[in-house]
């Protein structure tokens, strides 16, 4: 079913499909909630549109106004004096019918001296005398004239058509030489799948449209430009491209200074320098820079952001600007190496990088942690939490309750499970872990980009015979009992035209416990491994150590799941539960237009 | 003999009076069903005309705005039989639901024109422009993206956008929600 606000947005627009159409139709019939919406976006346009009317009248009122009455002692003679005439009789406190008597006796005076004006001036011009009138002469005179006129018609004609004829080769000729010269080349892409694949590596001015993966693309005026799927972009010239929506990172060298991009929310104009850029669907554009110095905004409403500063332009065109370090690792700077990176924009979005404060395709910190220790900075390494106290006879530290992490937008926050407490919170917005289990409400090391477990020395983690420690197999590391909640809608504003289709990951525990400690040690350990969609129950199973146990886990998402939320849980001390999530990503998918 | 409401010039004041209160939810319901500028001005003129003529016979106790609502309705279907067009859309059972939502919203429809002035004025000047050459220029989609150097597409995006964030800045406004339940 459709959204029902987009339907309208497509009716308004004249863009409805025969579906869409038929949709539309049936819902205004059956559902009244529907046909109110209708009729209050129905009042919203024409209220707008008498909003201009409005506007544009009062505008031309302001042109038309009486200008501010003489000072006394100027002459009173002329229409100014006649409008301080006016004036003043408005201004006086006598009724209304005196004050229309002496508007319209003042009225007739300037009519009368008008007419007296006109007279007098007729008078002054010496009369002449009338010619007598010859036909034959007036013929002669006629055909003479005819002649001259048709002669210089022919010569007009002939002169426009050839002048006609060059300026169209021109025009044809510059249309030509505009729309089919090369204006960048494609340099490098990985994983590249295009709506229209370019037929050549020399790209011409046009719309294009990366679906997946990465594009590395040289302006002929130098600018070298990344752009990362989903994205449509227009080419424009040599130094000037429109970004519909999507994310791009721009290096402009100083030759290029001037490079602009449009986007449907601001104009960017670059000033030599290294800028990360992203529309999205629904939060204006943002801008990153990284070096020197960017123009952002339109006309008088421009901005000009430095080294260091973001600028945000919202929905409405209010642009604000703030330090990037808030979002450090959004941008993919440099294109990855091929194989180098597990996610894949427009295909799968890696949760172990976002975890590591990454956007998802490589750009976050393996070994970044987070704590949910209460007093603690919540974003930290794993090698700075575990000499964290206080520690209980079993090396592990009591959590708290739901932490929010402000830091990463794609992440809500982290929690320590613990069924005894059914306050445990899972999302900011209140969502409870109904059914989680009774546990001793601590944990270890936290949630850790990259599996890690250690003895004496850092063992990666390791599931089923592989091991997970690098940015090509990432994993989390989840040590019973800890849980994260990650934000669906905070990750779709940021890939415009893009859909989350399902989560994947594997889950265990790691095999690399067997490598260090004797098999006694460890063969009772067990964990349940859960996740939760908006605080339903979407996967659980417990996994053993005798043998080890390790699962796939899949599950479908739909467009209207916010939380996707990841538990681990012991009801043992959590001794040696080197619980993780292998790969964990979200599966991509285009939405079509 | 009695002189009718609409032929004494206080019955023409209330007539002017009570034709100014109906206009907008007149003029929105109209603008709703017929997207051609031209054609929604000239049928909002037909309806006052017929408001003028016909306003004397109104019981004065009476509620004008489902009356006129009526009037409008017959109009649009009028208008669509004059084009030589049965419109598929609009049926005379979809206008008659239209018409119920525009009665029940009628009491809101000064909230909202207030709410839209001050949210209007905190636009910007690229949505506030795009919105401008598309509501007062009248012009189409297509002649916006080429004054403006962006796609088609890009300017519809635009416009929804706009609509979207005027839309929630009126709800916050008056305070009433439009969600669906």
């Amino acid at each position: 079913m459709t959204d029902p606000v987009k339907l309208i947005h497509l009716y308004l627009e004249g863009r409805q499909t025969a579906e869409q159409a038929d949709e539309f139709r049936t819902r205004l019939l059956e559902d009244g909630d529907f046909a109110r919406l209708f009729a209050r976006y129905g009042l919203l346009n024409s209220y707008i549109r008498n909003e201009f009317v409005e506007e544009d009248l009062q505008e031309s009122l302001d042109r038309f106004a009486i200008p501010a009455p003489c000072p006394p002692g100027s002459t009173d003679d002329g229409s100014d004096t006649g409008q301080a005439v006016a004036e003043s009789i408005m201004k006086s406190d006598e009724p209304d019918t005196e004050k229309l008597r002496q508007i319209k006796a003042q009225a007739d005076k300037q009519l009368q001296a008008f007419l007296a004006e006109q007279e007098e001036v007729n008078r002054a011009q010496p009369s002449q005398a009338k010619p007598s009138f010859s036909f034959h002469e007036f013929y002669m005179g006629c055909a003479a004239k005819l002649d001259i006129f048709l002669k210089r018609l022919v010569a007009l004609g002939l002169r426009t058509a050839i002048c006609g004829v060059f300026v169209l080769v021109v025009m044809v000729g510059i249309h030509y030489w505009r729309t089919h010269r090369v204006v960048a080349t494609l340099d490098d892409s990985s994983h590249a799948m295009w709506r229209i694949p370019p037929e050549t590596l020399e790209l011409r001015r046009g719309l294009m449209t990366l679906d997946q993966g990465y594009a590395k693309l040289s302006f002929k005026q130098g600018t070298q430009v990344l752009i990362q799927a989903p994205c449509t972009f227009e080419l424009q010239s040599i130094n000037k491209m429109a970004l519909e929506n999507g994310s791009m990172t721009a290096n402009v060298p100083s030759q290029a200074v001037g490079f602009t991009v449009h986007t449907p929310w601001a104009t960017v104009v670059d000033y030599g320098t290294e800028f990360g850029l992203s529309t999205g669907q629904t939060n204006g554009a943002e801008l990153h820079v990284f070096k020197g110095k960017v123009g952002v905004g339109d006309g008088d409403a421009s901005h000009v952001a430095t080294e260091g500063q973001a600028a945000l332009v919202d929905q409405a065109g209010h642009i604000g600007l703030k330090s990037i370090d808030d979002r450090p690792k959004l941008f993919m700077r440099d294109m990855p190496k091929p194989g180098s990176r597990f996610g894949i924009p427009g295909k799968r979005l890696d949760l172990a990088d976002v975890v590591g404060g990454g956007n998802g395709f490589g750009t976050g910190d393996p070994g970044r942690a987070l704590d949910p220790s209460p007093g603690y900075v919540s974003v930290s390494t794993r090698a700075a939490i575990l000499p964290r106290g206080p520690l209980n006879n079993s090396g592990v530290r009591a959590g708290s309750g739901f932490i929010g992490i402000e830091q990463f937008p794609f992440i809500d926050g982290i929690f320590v499970p613990n069924g005894n407490d059914p306050s445990t919170l899972i999302s900011s917005t209140g969502l409870v872990f109904q059914n989680c289990p009774s546990t001793h409400g601590t944990f270890y090391d936290g949630v850790v980009c990259g599996a890690a477990f250690d003895n004496q020395w850092v063992h990666p983690g390791r599931l089923a015979g592989h091991q997970y420690k690098t940015s090509e197999r990432p994993s989390i590391g989840a040590c019973a009992n800890i849980g994260i909640t990650f934000d669906l809608d905070s990750i779709r504003a940021s890939m415009s035209d893009c859909m989350i289709s399902r989560f994947k990951a594997c889950c265990g525990i790691s095999q690399s416990l067997a490598d260090i400690q004797r098999k006694q040690d460890y063969a009772q350990v067990k964990v349940s491994f859960w996740v939760l969609v908006d605080g339903r129950v979407g996967y659980s199973r417990e996994l053993g150590t005798d043998p080890f146990e390790s699962d796939r886990i899949d599950i479908p998402l739909n467009p209207n799941d916010r939380f996707l939320t990841l538990v681990t849980t012991t009801p043992q001390e959590n001794l040696y539960c080197w619980s993780m999530f292998a790969e964990p990503v979200l599966e991509l998918e285009r939405r079509l237009p | 003999m009695t002189q009718k409401n609409s032929e004494n010039p206080q019955g023409k004041r209330h007539a002017a009076a009570s034709w100014m209160q109906v206009l907008p939810t007149v003029s929105a319901y109209v603008r709703s069903m017929i997207l051609n500028y031209h054609d929604s001005e000239d049928i909002i003129q037909n309806i006052a005309v017929i408001f003028a003529e016909k306003f004397s016979d109104l019981d004065p106790a009476r509620d004008p705005v489902p009356w006129i609502l009526r009037i409008a309705r017959y109009e649009v279907v009028n208008h669509f039989r004059s084009k030589g067009r049965e419109q598929r859309l609009f049926d005379e059972t979809v206008l008659e639901r239209i018409e119920s939502a525009y009665h029940a919203l009628h009491g809101e429809s000064e909230d909202i024109k207030n709410a839209l002035h001050e949210c209007i004025e905190s636009l910007n000047d690229r949505p506030r422009h795009v919105l401008k050459l598309r509501y007062f220029r009248v012009m189409a989609i297509q002649d916006i993206s080429r004054r403006l150097g962006l796609s088609s597409n890009a300017v519809y995006i635009i416009l929804c956008r706009v609509r979207e964030a005027l839309a929630n800045c009126v709800q916050k406004k008056t305070g009433i929600s439009w969600k669906m339940t």
